[in-house]
């Protein structure tokens, strides 16, 4: 069944147009990767399923519930992780309450939080292993390890599907593939339906259900294997690349003059 | 022995607090303890959201409000406090749309304010020394009527504050996780600006719309030296408020001729000085607090 299925979707800022004619439907636990060139309309994309940008045309259903009636019920259902981290570091603030202000959402104005809300808040962080750092300020903590307490933000107040838009930008090397290791085990482990923008299509290929190809409209859809071709790939950035194989996964390299003898040539 | 030793020292303590005997002095530690609680709470959340010019200009809004009510025979009070909420909806309207340069925007309102307030002051058929208190304060001079709506304010602040707690400190900390959790963000952060000028417009008689911009900053920025806590920073940051009225209240009292309202920006700074001498948060950690900020402002 459909959790979310999105229909002729059109968004525009002001006379910009930034999304059109977009369809698409998600199953249950999918995890589905979304690419596309810079300013090809990925972000928008996660923002108008959560109501943070307003939709010209077209129907949003999540779970059932119209985007545009239900948007508090339909943000129940989803965690977000935001592409750029907008936290004020002046503010002191411990990662016990960074995490506890995912669930103000749903406690509604007046109220305050409770003991299932902090237990929520240990459950969150224990599904990133961050426990131990649960007392500590925010500001100690290393880029990879903010961004796991972020991901438990997304998560304390249980959603069934999480939204994360680039969620290794920024950081180092070892720090990506822990996250997106944290990402995969989340998914695997609790069901969650994962919906991931990333410039970095080999670093989701491995794992992702489905890969969505946006710019501007969908160029294309469909499982890592069918669309991680050289001639999809120049439609969606409108240059040339190569894939090769890589441990049996398609692997996406930029085209140069010297052709490396690393893999087969894929297409 | 111990009894007489006793007596001793409470004389003396007595002698020191002497000058409680009077209505007028009651009246002032009352004034100056509420104000610097208000200034106080209020500047944690002006201080972190970057708010210090803008609450200068709110108060300089409301002396502008208040030579006017002087000038036509309204209540300068509540002329001063109309002014300064006037003036941060209209900041607050500028700074959405964001057409200008919102630093250069209060500079401007900032002058105006005080050339209008200076104005009204020339346009009074006879001197009024106390148009001229309000601009730096004039804490034994608050009447009884004074404290009365200077209570109420507190009242409506600290309320407001207690109910949007959890609310204030989103808009503060991730201003763009408010939205996505579904908070009014647009109308909190209204609120939280009318609530900047209600203190600061209530504060004037006490401390003077200059010397205003040392108690919204100087003890959040002392308490934010010594803690990573949200709410500690209220707590000490109200503590050093009102430490700070109280020994700049008593030094006005025991040294000559000296002003009641800069003793006690006096006392704040030196507060905030002594926290910067024993701060607990090691300069290390501020250099990497800041780094990771640049970080997340260009995450390339």
């Amino acid at each position: 069944m459909s959790i979310i299925e999105v229909t002729d979707l059109s968004v525009s800022y002001g006379e910009n147009n930034v999304l059109s004619g977009v369809s698409f439907e998600i199953e249950k636990g999918e995890f589905v990767g979304i690419i596309g060139p810079n300013g090809s309309g990925k972000t928008t994309l996660l923002k108008s399923l959560i109501g943070l940008v307003p939709i010209d045309s077209g129907g949003i259903r999540i779970f059932g519930h119209d985007a545009r009636k239900e948007m508090p019920r339909i943000r129940r259902e989803i965690g977000y992780l935001p592409q750029k981290q907008t936290i004020n570091p002046m503010v002191p603030v411990l990662v016990r309450d960074a995490v506890l202000m995912g669930r103000y959402g749903t406690l509604g104005l007046f109220r305050r939080p409770k003991k299932e809300d902090y237990d929520a808040v240990e459950e969150a962080l224990k599904k990133v292993g961050m426990t131990d750092k649960i007392d500590e300020p925010i500001g100690h903590l290393s880029g990879g390890q903010q961004q796991r307490v972020f991901i438990a933000r997304a998560l304390v107040h249980n959603p069934k599907i999480i939204f994360l838009d680039e969620p290794t930008t920024g950081l180092d090397v070892p720090s990506q593939s822990s996250i997106i290791n944290l990402i995969r085990d989340l998914h695997k482990n609790y069901g969650l339906t994962v919906m991931m923008v990333t410039h970095d299509i080999n670093q989701i290929s491995a794992y992702a259900s489905r890969i969505l190809y946006i710019n501007r409209k969908i160029v294309a859809q469909g499982d890592v294997n069918s669309v991680c071709r050289p001639d999809v790939l120049k439609e969606v950035y409108n240059t040339d690349v190569r894939v090769v194989q890589y441990e049996g996964m398609p692997c996406v390299v930029l085209s140069d003059q010297h052709h490396g003898h690393e893999g087969d040539e894929y297409a | 022995m111990w009894s007489s030793a006793t007596s001793i020292t409470d004389t003396k303590v007595m002698n020191m607090l002497d000058f409680l005997a009077y209505g007028f002095m009651q009246r002032a530690f009352l004034a100056a303890i509420v104000t610097s609680l208000l200034c106080s709470i209020i500047g944690v959340y002006i201080i972190l959201k970057g708010l210090s010019f803008m609450g200068a200009g709110m108060a300089h809004a409301a002396f502008a409000g208040a030579t006017f009510g002087i000038v036509i025979g309204a209540d300068p009070f509540i002329m001063g406090i109309l002014f300064a909420v006037g003036t941060a909806l209209g900041i607050g309207y500028a700074g959405e749309k964001a057409k200008l340069n919102m630093d250069a925007a209060i500079g401007i309102l900032f002058s105006l304010m005080l050339a209008l307030g200076i104005i009204f002051i020339h346009l009074m058929p006879v001197y009024n020394p106390e148009a001229y208190a309000l601009l730096f304060g004039d804490v034994l001079g608050v009447s009884a009527e004074e404290i009365k709506l200077i209570l109420l304010v507190a009242a409506v602040v600290f309320l407001t504050i207690f109910l949007l707690f959890k609310e204030f400190q989103v808009i503060s900390f991730d201003i763009e996780f408010g939205r996505v959790l579904g908070i009014p963000v647009r109308a909190v952060s209204y609120i939280m600006l009318m609530l900047i000028a209600l203190s600061v417009a209530s504060s004037i008689k006490v401390i003077g719309a200059i010397l205003v911009f040392a108690l919204i900053t100087a003890p959040p920025a002392a308490a934010h030296q010594f803690t990573h806590k949200w709410k500690m920073m209220f707590l000490l940051s109200a503590g050093f408020g009102v430490l700070a009225s109280i020994i700049g209240l008593i030094l006005s009292y025991y040294l000559p001729n000296m002003p009641s309202g800069p003793m006690i920006v006096l006392a704040a700074v030196g507060i905030f000085f002594l926290s910067m001498v024993f701060s607990r948060k090691k300069k290390h950690i501020e250099v990497m607090e800041e780094e990771r900020w640049k970080r997340t402002e260009n995450p390339k």
